[in-house]
């Protein structure tokens, strides 16, 4: 079943001013629970405008969006609670830090659901350790740590309210490999274990490879594409065409194609690309 | 909800009154205004507003914008004008307790109304039509004289700019904050002062904490580029020249200010 589906979904900034601009264009996706949804497109293509939609921050200038199949704009319909359900972590998450010490920031959500004291201190271990910060953090202030460590609070703040849907804006950019590994996973462990349903948004083309089910590709605020990690993957040209990256295995099976090898260029692990080329081999025997 | 401020905004726009110089405009802002102060008859009123109905569609921009900044000082508007109409003399009209309301006493109202009215919507006109950057460095070429008596005119206008330029960015920024923290539970829209007052602290603290390291990576951007406040040897990339428009547009607000001052003498009903 859908959790979140959005009917013609648009919205326009500043509507009837010279700074109009249309961000998100009549958009109808549906997305399955459980799902693990990668979101690509060029910089000022509408994603991060699109999201803020899915959890009712953003009010649509036109169109539905249903979480559970109920209209979330309907009247008396709590979008206060239906935060919770639907986690948003925003992109550079690091400036909604205000608490005195980690501890009470990361509990300020679930503080906010109402959960007693004893389960948001487990909350806040749990969050912790899944962003991958050690609890001798705690007790420090949130503005004396390092950028890297900030974004990782920040990103614990929405997971410590342990949402069924949980919506990533660019959490990795400007981390470290080792730190964006790390945490990427743990989030996909997080998606296995709670069959949580994951949004991320990246622009980095092995992460969306590695993790998702299904490819959302937004180009000039409407849908370009949206369909298996691997048949997005198989139309990489049109893909390049619009700016955006193929992940590197992609690249060298275009390459190798190029030279007149007859390899299928939809591949992006290195599972799959190990597989083609065997079977590229077997065959050219 | 926040951006619903319209007070000092540019709305941008090719109109004959965005193409003036800023200097030029900024005199005859105060040109107008003087006029306005010495209006007193209601042919004189009338005149007026036409011509300031005239500036506004001279502007380009769109009529609603000005109701708009009109709004907010309607409760002003409206307490100077009861003022007025109980501390005047002439006929009696009516008489209530203490109250006593006069043929004066109302006209002095309507002009009040009228007066701030077409003061607002004037400035409007100015700030619409110019943006901030050369509003302020308009000012700064005007006040440029001061120097002499070490005013520190180039600071303060640099001072000002500044402040313009982070007003629209300020505004964003209170905006993803409380979007983010809306994201977290906090409820916005909760009854109640001690609930609302709660709710403020975290969007206030994370905008002071980004509002000051904002203005150290500028103060340290600015000594990168060498900037060192008043310099004699510093040119401007863009140069203000004086063409025809700007002196028509002198000659014909001057000539607007001798109408009105005129139109004073011819007096309909006594008014
Ligand atoms: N608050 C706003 N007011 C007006 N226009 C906005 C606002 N936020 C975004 N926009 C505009 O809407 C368009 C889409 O912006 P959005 O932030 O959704 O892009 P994005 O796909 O998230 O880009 P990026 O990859 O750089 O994060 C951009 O052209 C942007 O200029
Ligand atoms: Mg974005």
């Amino acid at each position: 079943m859908n959790i979140i589906r959005t009917e013609n979904l648009t919205h326009i900034y500043g509507q009837s001013t010279p700074f109009e601009k249309t961000a998100v264009d009549n958009v109808n996706v549906e997305i399955n629970e459980g799902e693990f949804i990668g979101v690509i497109g060029h910089t000022g293509s509408g994603k991060s405008t699109f999201i803020q939609h899915l959890n009712g921050l953003l009010k649509p200038t036109s169109g539905k969006i249903y979480f559970k199949g109920e209209d979330i704009w309907q009247k008396k319909y709590s979008r206060h609670k239906l935060r919770f359900n639907v986690g948003l972590v925003f992109q550079y998450p690091e400036y909604q830090l205000f608490e005195e010490t980690v501890e009470k920031d990361i509990g300020f959500g679930p503080h906010n659901m109402g959960l007693s004291e004893s389960e948001i201190k487990e909350r806040v271990l749990w969050a912790i350790s899944i962003v991958g910060l050690d609890e001798s953090i705690l007790q420090s202030s949130p503005f004396d740590l390092s950028g890297g460590q900030k974004r990782r609070v920040a990103i614990a703040g929405i997971l410590a309210m342990k949402p069924g849907v949980l919506i990533l804006d660019e959490p990795t950019a400007g981390l470290d490999p080792l730190g964006r590994d790390e945490i990427l996973s743990r989030i996909e462990a997080y998606h296995k274990s709670e069959n949580a349903t994951v949004m991320l948004v990246s622009h980095n083309m092995e992460d969306i490879a590695r993790f998702s089910d299904r490819v959302l590709v937004i180009q000039n605020a409407k849908v370009a594409m949206f369909d298996e990690t691997k048949k997005v993957f198989a139309h990489s040209e049109e893909l390049l065409d619009m700016g955006l990256d193929v992940p590197q295995i992609t690249g060298i099976f275009m390459k190798l194609r190029k030279h007149g090898y007859d390899v299928d260029t939809s591949v992006y692990s290195p599972v799959g690309a190990r597989k083609e080329i065997l079977r590229y081999m077997k065959r050219n025997d | 909800m926040i951006k619903d401020i319209t007070l000092g905004q540019y709305f941008p726009g090719s109109s004959v009154l965005h193409r003036l110089d800023p200097r030029m405009k900024i005199v005859l802002l105060i040109i107008y205004i003087t006029a306005l102060f010495l209006t007193h008859s209601a042919l004189s009123y009338f005149f007026m507003a036409l011509v300031t109905l005239s500036l506004i569609l001279l502007s380009r921009v769109p009529f609603k914008l000005y109701i708009k900044g009109l709004k907010p000082l309607f409760v002003i508007i409206l307490f100077t004008a009861v003022l007025n109409m109980f501390y005047s003399s002439g006929n009696l009209i009516c008489e209530w307790w203490i109250f006593r309301i006069t043929d004066e006493g109302i006209a002095n109202a309507l002009r009040m109304i009228l007066r701030i009215m077409l003061l607002v919507i004037s400035s409007s006109v100015l700030t619409y039509t110019t943006s901030p950057l050369m509003l302020t460095g308009g000012l700064e070429r005007l006040l440029s004289p001061l120097k002499v008596i070490k005013v520190p005119v180039h600071e303060f206008s640099m001072m000002m700019t500044i402040a313009l330029r982070f007003i629209p960015t300020l505004m964003e920024e209170t905006d993803k904050i409380m979007s983010a923290q809306k994201a977290r539970g906090v409820d916005f829209e909760e009854k109640g002062i001690v609930k609302k007052a709660k709710a403020v602290i975290p969007v206030i603290i994370p905008l002071f904490v980004s509002s000051f390291r904002r203005a150290d990576e500028l103060a340290v951007a600015m000594q990168c580029r060498c900037y060192s406040g008043d310099n004699k040897n510093r040119t401007r990339l863009i140069q203000y020249n004086l063409s025809a428009k700007d002196y028509i547009s002198l000659v014909v607000v001057c000539c607007i200010t001798v109408g009105s001052i005129l139109l004073n003498y011819v007096l309909i009903f006594g008014f």
